[in-house]
C-alpha cells in the first residue's frame, strides 16, 4: 500500500514539474511576444559583471593563445611598447587608473557581502524568534493540509492562546489575484473567527506572522484557510484551500 | 529571425565587456519580467538572471545563429536556471513542511520524489492525449529543447503558426497535470 501511495506521489510530483516547466514556456511566449519589462536592482547588474570579471580573462587569454605565432609576436611588440609609453609618460595616472578600478570593484564585493550578512542575520532573527515560540510550553501545533485543488499545499501553525497571536508556514499554495488574499480562520465551536490575511504561499515555507487576534477569547481547536477578498471578510466567503486542528 | 544584441554576442565573444554590459542593459528588463512572473519570488529572480548572464557570458561561444534568437536562447538558459531553482525551493519546502509531523514527511519524503524519468514519462504520456500537430511542437520543445524558430524549421510551418499550436499544447498539458494532481491527492 505504502509502495502504491509513493508511486502515487511521484506521479504528482511529476505532474506538477511538467506543470512548471509548461508555465514557463508559455510565460517565455508572452514575454517575446509583449516585451513585458521589469527593470532588475541596480546591483544584480554590478554582481553579473563582478562575477563575470575572471572569466573575461581567461577569455581574452584565450582569444590571444588562439592567435598565429607572428600576430602575437606583434601584439606583444606593440603591447610592450604601449606599457613603456604609458610607464613613462604616465605612471602615476595608470597607478591611480588601475586603483581606482579595484577600488570599485571592492565596493561592489562590499555591498554584495553587506546584504548576504543582512540577510543572513534576518534569518538568524527569524530562526530565533520561531525557536522561542516553539520552547513555550502555552503554544500550541496545528496542521495544515491542502483540499482537493491544492493537495499539494501544507501549513504548520503555532498559535499561542494567551498571547492570542501566531505563526503560520506555509507552503504550495498557488498565487492569487491581486484583488484576493488568503485568509486564516480559527474556529471556535463551530464558528470562524478570522485570525488574519496573506496574499501568497507559493515560496518554500513562506513564514506568515498572524497578529494579535483581540476578537478570539477562546483556544480555537482547528484552523483553515480560504480564498478571500482582498484584506479579508468577517466570515468565509470562498474556497478552503487549507484545513486542519491544533494537536 | 528577430537577432537583437546578435551584433553584442559577437563582440562579447571576443572578450569585450563593455558589449558585454550593453547586452546586459538590453535583455535583463525582459529577461526579469519573465523569471519574476514564473518563480514569483524577486530574489529568487534576481539570482536566476544573474545566473543566465553568467553562463550566457561563459557560453557565448556557443551560441548557435541557426538554432536560435539571441532572444531564444537566453530564454533557454534562463528556463533551465528557474526550473533547477524552483526545484531547490520545492525541496526546502519539503523539508520544512515534513518537520515534526511523521506522516506528511513521509507523503513528503524522498520515496516521493519524482525523477527526471518520472516527469519525462509524466510528459510521453500526455503527449498522446494531444493531437498530432500539437503533439509534434511540443515533443520537439520538451524532448530536443528546441526553440520556437528552430521548431518552427525543423516542421517547415511559420514561426506564428508554431507558437499558436505551442500556447494550445501547453494549456492542454497544464490541464492534464492539475488533473493528475488532483487524482494523486484523492489517492
Amino acid at each position: 500500500m505504502a509502495e502504491g501511495r509513493d508511486r502515487g506521489l511521484r506521479a504528482a510530483r511529476a505532474a506538477e514539474e511538467a506543470a512548471f516547466w509548461a508555465a514557463s514556456l508559455e510565460a517565455e511566449l508572452d514575454a517575446r511576444d509583449t516585451g513585458a519589462r521589469i527593470e532588475p536592482p541596480a546591483e544584480v547588474r554590478g554582481r553579473v559583471l563582478w562575477e563575470t570579471r575572471g572569466a573575461g580573462d581567461e577569455s581574452e587569454a584565450r582569444t590571444a593563445a588562439a592567435a598565429p605565432p607572428d600576430r602575437r609576436l606583434a601584439r606583444m611588440f606593440l603591447a610592450l611598447g604601449v606599457a613603456a609609453s604609458l610607464l613613462l609618460a604616465a605612471t602615476f595616472g595608470a597607478l591611480w587608473v588601475t586603483t581606482r578600478a579595484d577600488l570599485a570593484a571592492t565596493r561592489e564585493n562590499v555591498v554584495r557581502l553587506e546584504r548576504t550578512v543582512k540577510e543572513n542575520e534576518k534569518q538568524v532573527a527569524l530562526a530565533s524568534q520561531e525557536a522561542a515560540w516553539l520552547r513555550d510550553p502555552r503554544v500550541q501545533v496545528a496542521l495544515l493540509k491542502g483540499l482537493e485543488g491544492t493537495s499539494t499545499a501544507r501549513a504548520k501553525l503555532l498559535w499561542n492562546p494567551v498571547t492570542k497571536q501566531g505563526i503560520l508556514w506555509a507552503s504550495g499554495l498557488p498565487p492569487l489575484p491581486l484583488e484576493k488574499s488568503y485568509e486564516l480562520w480559527a474556529f471556535v465551536g463551530d464558528q470562524p473567527v478570522p485570525a488574519g490575511t496573506f496574499d501568497s504561499a507559493s515560496g518554500a515555507g513562506t513564514v506568515i506572522p498572524i497578529s494579535r487576534q483581540e476578537t478570539l477569547d477562546d483556544a480555537p481547536v482547528k484552523f483553515a484557510v480560504s480564498v478571500e477578498p482582498k484584506g479579508g471578510v468577517p466570515k468565509p466567503t470562498g474556497a478552503i484551500v487549507l484545513v486542519g486542528e491544533r494537536f | 529571425m528577430d537577432d537583437t544584441g546578435a551584433d553584442l554576442l559577437a563582440r562579447i565573444v571576443a572578450g569585450d565587456r563593455d558589449a558585454f554590459g550593453a547586452f546586459y542593459d538590453l535583455h535583463a528588463p525582459v529577461l526579469f519580467g519573465f523569471c519574476v512572473r514564473i518563480l514569483r519570488d524577486a530574489r529568487d529572480a534576481e539570482d536566476v538572471l544573474q545566473e543566465t548572464f553568467v553562463q550566457a557570458w561563459r557560453d557565448a561561444r556557443r551560441f548557435d545563429a541557426a538554432r536560435a534568437s539571441v532572444r531564444g536562447w537566453l530564454f533557454t538558459i534562463a528556463r533551465s536556471r528557474a526550473l533547477d531553482r524552483w526545484r531547490s525551493r520545492r525541496s526546502v519546502e519539503k523539508r520544512i513542511t515534513s518537520a515534526d509531523a511523521p506522516d506528511l514527511e513521509r507523503a513528503a519524503g524522498a520515496a516521493g520524489e519524482a525523477s527526471s524519468a518520472d516527469v519525462r514519462d509524466f510528459v510521453e504520456r500526455s503527449l498522446a492525449q494531444l493531437g498530432e500537430n500539437e503533439r509534434a511542437v511540443l515533443r520537439l520543445a520538451y524532448f530536443e529543447g528546441c526553440t520556437q524558430e528552430e521548431i518552427a524549421e525543423r516542421l517547415v510551418e511559420p514561426l506564428g503558426t508554431v507558437k499558436s499550436r505551442t500556447r494550445s499544447a501547453l494549456a492542454k498539458l497544464r490541464t492534464i497535470a492539475a488533473n493528475a494532481q488532483k487524482e494523486a491527492g484523492r489517492g
